[in-house]
């Protein structure tokens, strides 16, 4: 019931118009608006995580569906807003009993605000430079429990904290291909005496135009890119009343490729996530793959 | 009834003569760095609007040109299309356009008014070293506007605009049609 709930609320969000930039699919940053309009991304993802070095067989499903709102406050600099509806599922066999235990509902918010550092325009191609600084706030629930007693960490929909973050995002744009590197790191605080890591995540993504092959001398064209990304996130051990935790933290590495569509009013765009770096500390689930498809548009 | 048929067949007649002839054309052309996807088109098109009242815009987005057309009876206002192109989050290189219009003189300098809105511009050509000291035209050019103006005739030039702060926008004069007819 919990996430079908969080399917139609989601849903309701998808009737609203929007408009987009091409940019790294996997990536929030990289997001810039001219001044006085608006950018709105509309996401849907799906994590898998199945492969449980301990007995227990854990499977891990989750669903997130984080809206991103963008406003150019001006030609350089924005405010990025994302509101993130998740599902949370764990499967996991106990004493020779599988159970399932989950929740559903509104995560933590993000905002942040980017300014342009540096551009440089050629004809029908550029180059640019920002650099990004907000926080998460603690809109999701922290504390949930069901009929077995209080939700572990992971199943939580929030972190229960103001965690600040800051970042750096490049982009090299031209008619047949674009880079995309950013830098994000999150410093994590303490709430409830636990404290989840600080993490790291980096992107590289390259996009090709495969269509139209020849581009027309006039006008505009719907342009198809193949994309590739790399996304990687390093996160540090939790601590728990001043203590590390064991079984978190690591590193994560994943090759994602993806393919997109751009037009004069919106974008479209998938890709899936294959890790190809998992070094996690401890007996934590490994993640199996994620899949995201998006929608942006602007107005 | 007869006069008033015949008054105006001959005012038509008058008016085919004429460069008025010419379709009522004063086309703006944008040279815009930094346009390499089609969604970037549409925030310039919607700053080129707001910001400058440009209307019938159009992105070729291969040649880095966009193209826009002024309202009846709007001038043109250099700066505000600058700032305009400049809060879509793109640099302008340059604005070419064809005005349709009569010659003047204000001191040393020829200028042009446009018949569509009285705009005027101050014009210049890119050989104007070949002068004598202090025009901005080369001898053949200024001669042609001259027979233009002392003739009063329509005459439409195409070229690029640029900005002079308290002055009336400088047009570099690159085709000149009209002036010896």
């Amino acid at each position: 019931m919990r996430v079908a709930t969080v399917v139609m609320a989601a849903s309701l969000v998808w009737a609203i118009p929007a408009p987009a930039w091409a940019v790294a699919i996997n990536s929030d940053v990289g997001l810039t608006p001219a001044k006085d309009q608006w950018i709105v991304r509309s996401q849907l993802r799906y994590t898998k995580k199945s492969d449980d070095p301990t007995a227990q067989d854990r499977e891990l499903e989750i669903f997130t569906m984080p809206q991103t709102v963008v406003y150019g406050l001006t030609e350089k600099s924005s405010v990025i807003l994302t509101i993130p509806f998740l599902s949370k599922e764990l499967d996991a066999t106990t004493d020779g009993i599988r159970t399932s235990r989950g929740d559903a509902g509104l995560g933590d918010l993000l905002l942040l605000g980017k300014h342009r550092l540096y551009t440089r325009d050629y004809p029908s191609a550029t180059s640019r430079f920002s650099v990004v600084a907000g926080t998460d706030l603690p809109t999701g629930q922290s504390g949930d429990a069901d009929a077995r007693g209080k939700l572990p960490r992971d199943l939580q929909l929030g972190s229960g904290s103001a965690d600040p973050l800051v970042g750096t995002a490049y982009t090299w744009q031209s008619l047949d291909d674009e880079w995309d590197v950013s830098l994000t790191y999150q410093l994590n605080t303490t709430a409830n005496k636990f404290e989840f890591g600080d993490v790291l995540t980096y992107t590289v993504a390259y996009q090709r135009r495969v269509w139209p092959f020849n581009l027309p001398e006039r006008g505009l064209y719907a342009q198809w890119n193949v994309v590739l990304e790399a996304n990687g996130q390093w996160e540090q051990q939790a601590k728990s009343h001043g203590s590390r935790v064991d079984n978190t933290g690591g590193h994560l590495l994943f090759l994602s490729p993806g393919f997109q569509v751009a037009t004069k009013h919106f974008v479209v765009e998938t890709s899936i996530q294959l890790p190809v770096l998992q070094n996690l500390n401890g007996n934590q689930v490994e993640p199996d793959f994620a899949l995201v498809a998006s929608v942006r548009a602007t107005f | 009834m007869r006069v008033a048929l015949g008054m105006l067949i001959v005012a038509l007649g008058f008016t085919s003569l004429a460069p008025n002839s010419w379709a009522e054309i004063e086309g703006i052309q944008l040279q815009v760095d930094g346009l390499s996807c089609p969604f970037c088109a549409l925030g310039l098109d919607k700053r080129l609007k707001q910001r400058a009242g440009l209307e019938g815009i159009q992105v070729h987005l291969k040649q880095g040109v966009t193209e826009a057309a002024l309202p009846t009876g709007l001038g043109l206002d250099v700066g505000k299309v600058q700032r305009a192109v400049q809060e879509a989050g793109f640099t302008l290189r340059g604005i070419k356009l064809t005005v349709i219009g009569k010659i003047s003189r204000e001191g040393d300098h020829m200028t042009v008014t446009s018949r569509h809105d009285g705009t005027t511009f101050l014009l210049f050509d890119a050989e104007h070293q070949d002068t004598e000291a202090g025009s901005t035209l080369s001898q053949v050019v200024r001669q042609r506007l001259e027979h233009a103006r002392q003739t009063n005739r329509l005459v439409k030039l195409s070229g690029s605009v640029h900005e002079h702060a308290g002055l009336p926008a400088g047009l570099m004069v690159e085709t000149l049609e009209g002036a010896d007819e």
